[in-house]
């Protein structure tokens, strides 16, 4: 038992958690370029108002040596939000699904029932909860970015 | 002109918007990460993202007359009514101001704005309509009152321009900021006003009708005296006539109360109240009213 417990120190020690995950916010804001056009582009949200959607862009960070795997990044959609819906995309390849039951369980769109009996319906995307994304790998030193876009109720 | 049938609806459309999360909330992102690295599980916890929902600014002004107010040339302070809407997700602070609209064949003076007490009529106990308080998704009722002028004839389009204290002289896109958020201006320029008609009638029947309080405001259990005075305007034989009268939403009829001059008379039918009187007729100008029909209410 000693020795098993003085080898998970020292795994621990050479294995360090070397992987951020910084949550950042954005809105829709039209400028007009020095041509005339209208150009929409995102910045920091700071106007929000009910209807505003807000892009939320979740940056995973790895700083160490080695490449991080099986990243699993849970979102809760905020309190007073509504996803939007084929919103939620990834850097790369991932899966992504949604959960309706606050994070217990994760489903495709099509697998998501809410209601029992006569009431029971697909959900519709402003019901999801939370929203998953599985990474396969994230490369050391390496950084990359999962986000999803949601309307203030 | 042989026949009339004159109804009233008070709170003829108390439009409600969902003006959505409340100024001042903070809105919170946190996502959760879990990984393996070299087959040991890590996990992390994003920073806690808080955006605070700002105030957006917006209103709207709806004439409530479903059609033209008629009026008789010489009438003192007839009112007709608006409600504005607060659409906006915050408490807000307005004044108001008179406007005409485009067709004025004639111009009505004396013009003044007043705040409903509650019961949907315009009476003496309304007040002047000043810095009124409207929170988010409320509204008031209004009342442009204005003498008509002996020589009036035709319509004449006049209303009520609301103007935001938060606003000032901000346009449409401006923002400013407020104690822990930002105000943002919501408010189209065309929302901000509405206009109702005053049609002049040679000859027509004129309902004014007033409200009494049983309570210094409107309470639950409070009993409202209704009285219509029938007015003929201008000069000639108006018949069949039938006053018809909704009774308003959250109210229940009294029985029995329903009288034609003092006088027990008419229906209830369950949604309103109907009396027939008989013709009349007017051979000189006179802005008397010639019956009078009352009933009561219980605020529920």
């Amino acid at each position: 038992m000693k020795k098993f417990v003085m080898a998970s120190a020292l795994l621990l020690t050479m294995v360090q958690a070397n992987v951020m995950i910084n949550s950042a916010s954005f809105q829709e804001q039209t400028k007009v370029s020095p041509s005339g056009e209208k150009v929409k582009e995102w910045v920091k949200a700071s106007k929000v108002v009910p209807g505003t959607m807000i892009r939320y862009v979740n940056t995973l960070d790895n700083s160490g040596d080695k490449p991080a795997t099986k990243l699993v990044v849970n979102n809760p959609v905020p309190e007073n939000m509504e996803y939007v819906a084929n919103s939620a995309s990834c850097q790369g390849s991932c899966v992504i699904s949604y959960s309706v039951d606050g994070g217990k369980t994760y489903k495709q769109p099509e697998e998501l029932f809410l209601g029992v009996g006569e009431d029971k319906h697909l959900a519709k995307a402003s019901e999801y909860t939370d929203i998953r994304w599985v990474v396969d790998s994230l490369g050391a030193t390496s950084q990359s970015s999962v986000e999803y876009k949601a309307r203030l109720k | 002109m042989s026949k009339y049938i004159l109804s009233i609806f008070i709170f003829i459309i108390q439009v409600s918007y969902a003006v959505g999360v409340p100024a001042g909330t903070e809105i919170k992102n946190v996502a959760h990460l879990d990984y393996t690295v070299d087959e040991v599980k890590f996990s992390a916890t994003s920073n806690t993202l808080v955006d605070i929902v700002d105030q957006k600014v917006d209103m709207k002004m709806v004439c409530q007359e479903s059609e033209s107010v008629v009026v008789g040339i010489g009438e003192k302070k007839r009112a007709m009514s608006f409600i504005l809407n607060n659409t906006g997700n915050g408490k807000d602070t307005y004044n108001f101001s008179p406007i005409e609209g485009e067709t004025l064949d004639f111009t009505v003076s004396n013009k003044e704005i007043y705040l409903d007490n509650g019961d949907g009529v315009f009476s003496e106990e309304d007040s002047l309509a000043s810095d009124v308080d409207v929170q988010a998704d409320g509204n008031v009722t209004l009342f442009l009152v204005s003498d008509i002028p002996d020589d009036a004839d035709k319509f004449s389009y006049n209303g009520i321009k609301a103007s935001s204290t938060i606003q000032g002289s901000l346009v449409y896109g401006d923002s400013k900021k407020l104690d822990n958020f930002y105000a943002v201006m919501a408010t189209r320029e065309d929302a901000k006003s509405d206009v109702c008609a005053y049609e002049v009638s040679h000859l027509a029947l004129a309902l004014e009708k007033t409200a009494t309080l049983s309570s210094d405001k409107v309470y639950s259990g409070t009993t409202i005296h209704y009285k219509i005075d029938v007015k003929v305007i201008g000069e000639g034989t108006v018949k069949d006539i039938v006053v018809n009268d909704n009774i308003s939403k959250g109210t229940t009829y009294i029985e029995d109360s329903l009288k034609l001059d003092g006088v027990t008379a008419g229906d209830f039918n369950g949604t309103a109240v109907s009396v027939a009187l008989a013709s009349i007729t007017q051979t000189k100008a006179s802005s008397d009213p010639k019956h009078q029909v009352t009933f009561d209410v219980r605020v529920q």
